[in-house]
């Protein structure tokens, strides 16, 4: 921790250091939470006494004091997401066709896509079909182009001027907010003197900043979480940094990228409240988070009511001290959060359009279906199988399925390690499970003072999982939800849990257990690279 | 002193690992039953077997990759007859997913043998799993359920390549440096220049905040 910016050095003090004692590496004191404000009363929850500042200089000074192990972490994210963005051949990530033709059609037309077709505009598909698209799609015995005659076909059809807006389908991304697309069409036209892969590696670029941000929210939750034991920020920041599957989505155009890094800063913000206080800002920025995310991709809305919960929590508690004014926070927290819900009403309602018919069309699909035979499929999802559940899965498991998604599938989720490697990483990930749970039962005095922050974590968690199992359960396609990408909203968690595994090998022996963990996760993502570059190039 | 030590015993398993890897040669495709593009022959939610005859096998192969695609994969049984000689076996667990199947069996003898009878069995299924290949005579499509399916199965011919893949590194990157934006082998450079600062600067942070 001495070796953090003096700026940093207010946020990094432990609480316990504030009153002139040590705070241990481990146990309680380290992962003590009691909001600042509320210890410290004669101090303001608001900003309204503070002097009155230029927004810029405000944005400018938060900034600064951000540490640079943040920074670096963020930087680690970028250079990750831009080398898996190098080897992913075009259009070869989840979705990607889709998603690219969303930003298509609006860049080309100003219109949100009319359709969830998959007639895509004539030049991506042209694109497509010289890239070996389809036939390389799930097919590991397929190969892209690799040869310089392929090569120079695929150029000469990239030159010739194609329809690129219409029928206007944008397949499974057709239903999703445009938030990120928009975004997308900046770098979409700052290469469209270029041809269709330029417009594409412009737009991969992009996601890699947001992969960047992710990282970066996710110290600074870290930061707040924890801040009893700064050098665990850089192994959780590093660990977020490193995930193969974090830097795979941020190097593909996919609103997952934004959707990972609004995720992390909502984590991040709700920790800082709980930290600190609901106060004007934080409230503003909470707020402001929700609607982002839920302007970005509709798995955001997982996160919601455990926010909401968090917000109103949050106000009750601060309102001991502060009266109203929590509750006058909560309110414009709310009312920003709100925001984009109102608007899709109000947009529905003048364009006669049926209104929430997502919701409406996913209660029709599952009306035939009981409540209890949709826990038992969920439950399998996650845990084992209780004695009279009908099975979910012959064969295998949840569990064994998510562990195979964690340790790595790749591409259109067609590419995978070896049976032998999922063995063997059983070995690591249980050393990392139990260094966890003896994390978690030293600081077991700390926990119980900061329950009602963990359990609005754990809701947050439990309504991701919540809509990845109501997908599986709605459509029926085993398998067909369960992806490592979709849990990564919670990848701020998942960086605190390798944070906290480090903590758990003690005082003497965190920073060393540390360093291996950011080894462990650094040979992940290297050999996961090329495992890549074998599938597609080897 | 003992996070560099730490560091140090990280990159080493690292580059160990790594050359290892290198050292080791890929599995490559003897024989591929066709050319063609593979459509959908038969679809199963219940557990199955086929057979497909006429099949030719090629010294030395090790796995065997069959055209099935599923969302979530069964357990597969693959046996490889000669009249009613088992030539070979493999069986891939359930929970594989894709348009193909990579079955690894006992290798076989050093000579190509033809012709064979290739079999599959399906079962543990978790959904529907379709074959691929394409439609052909009557006569010589495969057989399922004591019945003629529509056409041939696509199978795939395997066994470890006589080079290492490193020896096959240069072509590695000059391939990977085909179908994109601005092609060439600076591709491969960048993408090794890239994950070379992945290291550099995580050891670097590591060394300077947990130290």
């Amino acid at each position: 921790m001495n070796r953090h910016d003096a700026r940093d050095a207010s946020a990094s003090k432990p609480p316990i250091a504030r009153n002139g004692t040590t705070a241990p590496a481990m146990g309680a004191n380290a992962l003590a939470g009691k909001p600042l404000a509320h210890r410290r009363r004669d101090l303001p929850t608001g900003e309204s006494r503070r002097p009155i500042r230029r927004p810029w200089r405000a944005v400018r000074e938060a900034l600064r004091r951000i540490p640079l192990a943040a920074w670096t972490c963020a930087l680690l994210a970028v250079v990750n997401a831009v080398g898996w963005s190098v080897i992913s051949p075009p259009f070869q990530l989840p979705d990607e066709p889709s998603h690219f033709a969303y930003v298509q059609h609006l860049a080309e037309t100003g219109h949100l896509p009319s359709s969830n077709g998959e007639h895509y505009p004539q030049a991506e598909e042209v694109a497509m079909s010289y890239l070996l698209q389809t036939q390389v799609r799930f097919s590991q015995e397929n190969h892209p182009i690799s040869t310089p005659a392929e090569q120079q076909q695929l150029e000469s059809e990239l030159d010739v001027p194609y329809s690129r807006s219409q029928p206007g389908d944008a397949g499974v991304a057709a239903s999703q907010p445009p938030l990120y697309y928009a975004l997308e069409t900046i770098p979409y036209a700052l290469a469209s003197g270029g041809t269709l892969l330029d417009q594409l590696a412009l737009m991969r670029l992009l996601s890699a900043l947001f992969g960047g941000l992710t990282a970066l929210f996710a110290f600074m939750f870290l930061r707040e979480a924890l801040p009893g034991t700064p050098w665990v920020w850089t192994v959780g920041g590093l660990g977020v940094a490193l995930t193969p599957a974090l830097a795979m989505m941020s190097g593909a155009v996919n609103p997952d990228a934004l959707l990972f890094a609004v995720s992390s800063a909502l984590f991040y913000c709700l920790a800082r409240a709980f930290r600190r206080g609901l106060t004007r800002r934080i409230a503003i920025a909470i707020g402001a988070t929700i609607a982002i995310g839920c302007m970005t991709k509709l798995t955001f809305l997982g996160l919601v009511p455990g926010a909401v919960l968090a917000l109103v929590a949050l106000a009750v508690r601060d309102a001991r001290a502060s009266g109203r004014t929590a509750y006058r926070s909560l309110a414009v927290a709310l009312a920003l959060a709100a925001a984009p819900a109102c608007l899709y009403l109000i947009d529905n309602a003048l364009s006669g359009k049926t209104t929430l018919n997502v919701l409406s069309g996913t209660l029709t699909a599952t009306g035939h279906r009981s409540i209890p035979g949709a826990i038992a499929y969920i439950w399998q999802i996650y845990l084992p199988r209780l004695p009279d559940m009908t099975p979910t899965f012959h064969g295998t498991s949840g569990e064994a399925i998510w562990f195979e998604q964690l340790v790595g599938k790749y591409g259109w989720l067609d590419t995978t390690f070896p049976a032998w490697v999922v063995k063997v990483a059983l070995f690591p990930a249980a050393i990392l499970a139990l260094l966890f749970a003896r994390a978690l039962v030293a600081s077991r005095g700390a926990l119980r003072l900061r329950l009602v922050e963990i359990l609005i974590y754990l809701v947050m968690a439990l309504g991701v999982l919540a809509i990845i199992g109501i997908d599986e359960y709605i459509h029926r396609i085993p398998n067909e939800y369960m992806q490592f990408r979709y849990v990564l909203p919670l990848v701020a968690l998942m960086g605190a849990a390798l944070a906290l595994a480090a903590r758990g090998a003690g005082r003497r022996w965190g920073p060393v257990a540390g360093a291996l963990i950011v080894m462990l996760l650094l040979a992940h993502d290297l050999f996961s690279q090329l495992l890549v570059i074998s599938r597609y190039y080897g | 002193m003992r996070i560099r030590l730490a560091l140090a015993a990280g990159l080493l398993l690292i580059a160990l690992a790594a050359a290892r890897t290198l050292a080791h040669a890929p599995l490559v495709v003897t024989l591929d039953n066709s050319l063609v593009t593979h459509e959908t022959l038969v679809s199963t939610t219940a557990p199955a077997t086929a057979c497909q005859a006429g099949e030719i096998l090629p010294a030395g192969t090790s796995a065997i990759r069959l055209g099935l695609t599923t969302a979530l994969g069964p357990r597969v049984r693959v046996t490889v007859w000669s009249g009613s000689r088992l030539l070979t076996e493999g069986v891939h667990g359930p929970g594989w997913e894709g348009a193909s199947v990579t079955v690894p069996v006992r290798p076989v003898a050093s000579r190509t043998l033809a012709p064979v009878r290739v079999c599959l069995r399906l079962d543990l299924l978790n959904g529907p799993v379709s074959m691929l290949g394409w439609d052909t005579r009557h006569a010589i499509a495969a057989t399922g359920g004591g019945k003629r399916l529509p056409g041939r199965m696509h199978i795939e011919y395997l066994r470890p390549a006589q080079a290492s893949w490193l020896s096959m590194a240069s072509a590695t990157a000059r391939r990977l440096g085909f179908g994109r934006a601005a092609s060439g082998i600076w591709n491969a450079v960048l993408v090794g220049a890239l994950a070379a600062l992945l290291v550099a600067i995580s050891c670097w942070l590591v060394t300077r905040e947990l130290q």
